[in-house]
């Protein structure tokens, strides 16, 4: 039984809609998600996005992995959704599943299968999950969650087939391509947020991590936090979307499921990792641009809170803790 | 179960299918046992309206108001450079619509491209209901070439809803075309469509797996390359010729230019056969001062005609590239090659494909009715629970965002399966900017168009890269493209629905709705009256070839002189009901002659 436990305390400020503070409030620490979504009155996919939004911004934590639940109950039967049954239950347990799994789980082969067997498991399980399988047919919610599971195979399939392509590549040319990556450290069984599937996406987005790490390395002092010029002249960020279930979620708390081959779990600890670090960066640049803020309005007290908080993001980073004790010594003055 | 009916609407013929009794695609023949209709629509002098063959054998002396290759205006703007360079080439008149879209002059009448292309579905789903007596056939699918754009998919549709049709579904051609040569066939393969029509040229690659599963892996083409244009290069062949042979544009005079256009199409379909054709145009044009009369007199072969057209083939070809790159594919893992569209009957056309798949094409699908029958495998498909067959299709142009500085930003790529949906976040550009405009563009070959736009307001009032802004674009099975902006840090949101850019508005689609049914009852009403008035006439024409001979065998007696009085007056009300037009009093006589010449029959047959 998937537990959530108590709202964690010190946690800072954050804007909440209101479905999901009547869920914080709801939250108790003994209600899993389907008793959650009853009190609430909303659908249990629903309240599944909402605590995940809820745990990436590290209000609550989950004691247990959602994944092994059972299967939720569904209030909103008798709502005239041409579904069968059995499916609309499929669809509901498979779309919560879907940010936590990789690749080879969605389409139920082996870590590592070939091209073909990719291939074969998504030709069988995907059009089971098109909506033109249920051609106007009233569906509801179940639209948008068909054509989310569709899409999540698709990408699954279309990202691990060209992996297993590249692998092929490099186990019949062993040292001729420097730029493919070695079949062992493949890493994208999370789809790329792109939607296309390509090398240019990882390896950008690796550069983009290695020119955040050493901006903040080398950061001179929050005052003068220098912005990245890329980001000046091009106006998209392109951050990709953290996966939902992601921040503070320390992958170790995860049960280890049985049939989850070892190279398939680090390769979704270093999915952690990387998404951890990226919102513990964008955290802290955002602690640090209000506190500037602050600072500038002469408002010292909230400069402070929010240098608290970006010096407990950055331990080890001397600049911001100088900045917050000048802070709190002007707060302290006023 | 209500049948769908599918409709190729090509650039120069249209044609529709249906799936029979037995679950088998048939394609139906118009009256005149075509199973292909020209895509053309003609106003006569005296108001009639011709679609299909009629309008096409009368487009040389009617030439400025018959309507050709609408389809290469479709959901294009008056100022865009296709529509631009149509203006100049093509005999009927071209005006600027209320909404900078395109209004074609047929005889002081404007007509939406979107109203033409009704007028040709309208023809074709009469085909359709003539073969099913009594059956309402309202649903349709129908193809349009896979380049095509959301505007011109868009105007497809509502030309589609202007014809009374219920369109359920938009396919792309090639597609279709795959679906009909796997149909029913149990596969696991991997497939180009190469589909040069009548003005456009695509090409497909799919997988078909077990299942019937069919998987684009990717599609490109070119919505301006097809016969019409390998027509222009004979037409312009010609004309050169002439000129420097005589000294006359031919292409000054309308009904000239119209007769070499129709002489440089048939020398093309002749060269497919053929190596050498003749084109002869007698009395092409008179000039001088004596008004002397010039002919046109020369023949084309087939290796001219290949030269002409050598660049046009290239074209075919990088494109078929490219495709097989985006799929990531080369000639060797492709298994088959399905030819499509009536331009794949030219050798070199063949040629050409066989060299850059590296195998000879399939020869199983006939080219000019596959579309056709696909479209209408999809309706079954979609409408029958019992059909284990489904189409992944792709989008054919990237969608994604215009940011500052003009820069194309991408979230959903070419090629990508539909349903899909990509999120990516943005951020501000200028301090203290507190709204965003979200510009929704598709990007087609090196142009961005505007699908659609919208404001996210309410933005905190910050340094610009502090407020982030996530995006989601969504396309669902449907093609219809929705977008979602949501302010991160306060949880505003905003979003819309990218709908019809056709270039009409919906009162103006209502209206013209109205117009095409009251014609269609008009149209209808007409048809019957004919086929009364044949009757009848046929009718008399017995009865009155009849006459003498029951004459000399009755006469003698008083019921045989009454009967033959009251014959005589039934036949002079006839025909006076037929030269008023009377559908009712026709119908009347019509019975009571049907019992007279039953009677004749009799007597004369009676042994005497």
């Amino acid at each position: 039984m998937a537990r959530i436990s108590r709202r964690l305390p010190g946690v800072p400020a954050f804007v909440l809609t209101a479905p999901e503070r009547h869920l914080l409030d709801c939250v108790d620490g003994t209600l899993d998600e389907a008793a959650l979504a009853f009190m609430c009155g909303r659908e249990p996919g629903d309240v599944g996005v909402m605590l995940a939004r809820l745990v990436e911004a590290g209000v609550v934590s989950f004691d247990v992995a959602p994944v092994v639940q059972a299967a939720p109950v569904n209030p909103a039967y008798g709502d005239g959704i041409e579904l069968p049954r059995e499916f609309r239950d499929e669809v509901d347990a498979l779309w919560k599943r879907l940010e936590l799994e990789d690749g080879y789980q969605l389409l139920g082969v082996a870590n590592g299968a070939s091209k073909e067997e990719i291939r074969a498991a998504y030709y069988r399980i995907g059009p089971r999950f098109h909506p033109d399988r249920h051609f106007r047919k009233k569906l509801g919610p179940y639209k948008q969650k068909i054509e989310a599971i569709f899409a999540a195979l698709t990408k699954a399939q279309e990202t691990l087939r060209s992996d297993a392509h590249r692998a092929g590549t490099v186990t019949t040319l062993p040292s001729a391509s420097g730029s493919a990556p070695a079949p062992g450290t493949l890493k994208s069984s999370e789809p790329p947020p792109s939607g296309r599937p390509s090398e240019e996406t990882d390896e950008q987005r690796s550069a983009r991590r290695v020119a955040l790490a050493r901006k903040f390395s080398s950061s001179p002092g929050a005052s003068t936090l220098p912005r990245d010029e890329s980001h000046e002249e091009a106006v998209p960020v392109s951050t990709p979307r953290p996966p939902a279930f992601s921040g503070n979620l320390d992958p170790s708390a995860y049960p280890r499921v049985e049939g989850i081959p070892s190279s398939a779990a680090e390769r979704l600890r270093d999915r952690f990792d990387q998404v951890g670090n990226d919102v513990r960066e964008k955290r802290l640049r955002r602690y640090l641009a209000s506190a500037e803020d602050a600072m500038n309005l002469g408002d010292y007290r909230t400069a402070v809170a929010a240098y608290v908080q970006a010096s407990k993001l950055a331990p080890e980073d001397a600049d911001v803790a100088k900045l917050c004790e000048r802070a709190s010594k002007l707060a302290g003055m006023a | 179960m209500e049948r769908v009916i599918g409709i190729d609407l090509g650039t120069t013929n249209s044609c529709v299918a249906i799936i029979d009794d037995d679950g088998i695609p048939q394609v139906i023949p118009n009256r005149g046992g075509y199973k292909t209709t020209p895509s053309i629509v003609a106003v006569t002098e005296g108001g009639r309206r011709l679609v299909g063959h009629i309008a096409k054998r009368q487009s040389i002396t009617n030439s400025e108001n018959t309507v050709y290759t609408a389809k290469r205006l479709i959901g294009r703007k008056w100022d865009s450079a296709p529509v631009r360079s149509a203006r100049q080439s093509v005999s009927y008149t071209i005006d600027e619509g209320p909404h900078g879209d395109v209004r074609i002059k047929l005889r002081d009448e404007h007509f939406s491209v979107q109203e033409i292309s009704a007028m040709i579905l309208q023809e074709m789903k009469l085909v359709a209901e003539e073969s099913f007596p009594g059956e309402p056939l309202n649903r349709a699918v129908i193809t349009v070439p896979a380049y095509f754009n959301d505007g011109q998919r868009q105007a497809t549709k509502d030309a589609g809803h202007i014809a009374g049709l219920d369109v359920i579904r938009i396919i792309n051609e090639p597609t279709a075309a795959a679906l009909a040569y796997g149909y029913g066939k149990s596969m696991n393969k991997t497939i180009a469509v190469f589909d040069l029509g009548g003005g456009t040229f695509d090409v497909s690659i799919l997988e078909i797996g077990e299942g019937g599963v069919f998987k684009v892996v990717a599609t490109a083409g070119d919505t301006f390359l097809g016969g019409e244009d390998f027509d222009l290069r004979i037409v312009d062949w010609l004309i050169d010729g002439f000129k420097k042979e005589h000294g006359v544009d031919l292409r000054e005079d309308r009904m000239a230019l119209q007769r070499v256009k129709d002489a440089a199409e048939k020398a093309k379909c002749e060269l497919s056969a053929v190596k050498e054709a003749d084109v002869n145009l007698p009395f092409i044009i008179s000039h001088g001062p004596d008004n002397e009369s010039l002919h046109l007199q020369r023949s084309i072969d087939r290796a001219t005609f290949e030269t002409l057209c050598a660049d046009l083939l290239e074209r075919c070809l990088d494109i078929c590239r490219g495709a097989m790159k985006d799929a990531r594919l080369t000639a060797s893992d492709i298994e088959e090659v399905v030819l499509v569209g009536g331009m794949t009957r030219m050798p070199a056309v063949q040629k050409a494909c066989s060299d850059v798949f590296k195998r000879e094409p399939s020869k199983g699908v006939h080219p000019d009715e596959v579309v056709a029958i696909g479209a209408a495998i999809q309706g079954k498909a979609l409408l029958d629970e019992q059909e284990d067959l489904i189409l992944l299709d792709v989008t054919p142009h990237a969608l994604g965002l215009l940011t500052a500085g003009n820069h194309f930003d991408e979230l959903i790529g070419q090629n990508t399966t539909v349903p899909t949906s990509a999120t990516k976040t943005f951020t501000t550009s200028r301090d203290n900017q507190t709204a965003v405009k979200i510009l929704v563009m598709q990007r087609e070959s090196d142009e961005n168009q505007l699908l659609g736009e919208f404001l996210l307001t309410g933005l905190r009032a910050a340094q610009k890269g502090q407020i982030e802004i996530e995006v989601t674009f969504s396309i669902d099975s449907d093609g219809i493209v929705s977008v979602f902006a949501k302010d991160c840090e306060t949880g505003l949101e905003q979003s819309i629905q990218v709908t019809s850019s056709s270039g009409l508005s919906q009162e103006e689609i209502s209206q013209m709705m109205v117009s095409a049914e009251e014609y269609m009852i008009e149209r209808k009403g007409d048809d019957e009256l004919e086929g009364v008035r044949q009757n009848a006439e046929k009718l008399i024409a017995e009865i009155e070839k009849l006459f003498p001979e029951v004459e000399a065998l009755v006469a003698s007696s008083d019921f045989g002189r009454e009967a033959l009085a009251k014959t005589r007056d039934v036949l002079a009300l006839t025909k006076d009901a037929i030269a008023k037009n009377e559908l009712a009093a026709i119908k009347e006589h019509s019975e009571a002659l049907t019992r007279t010449l039953k009677m004749f029959k009799g007597v004369v047959s009676r042994p005497t």
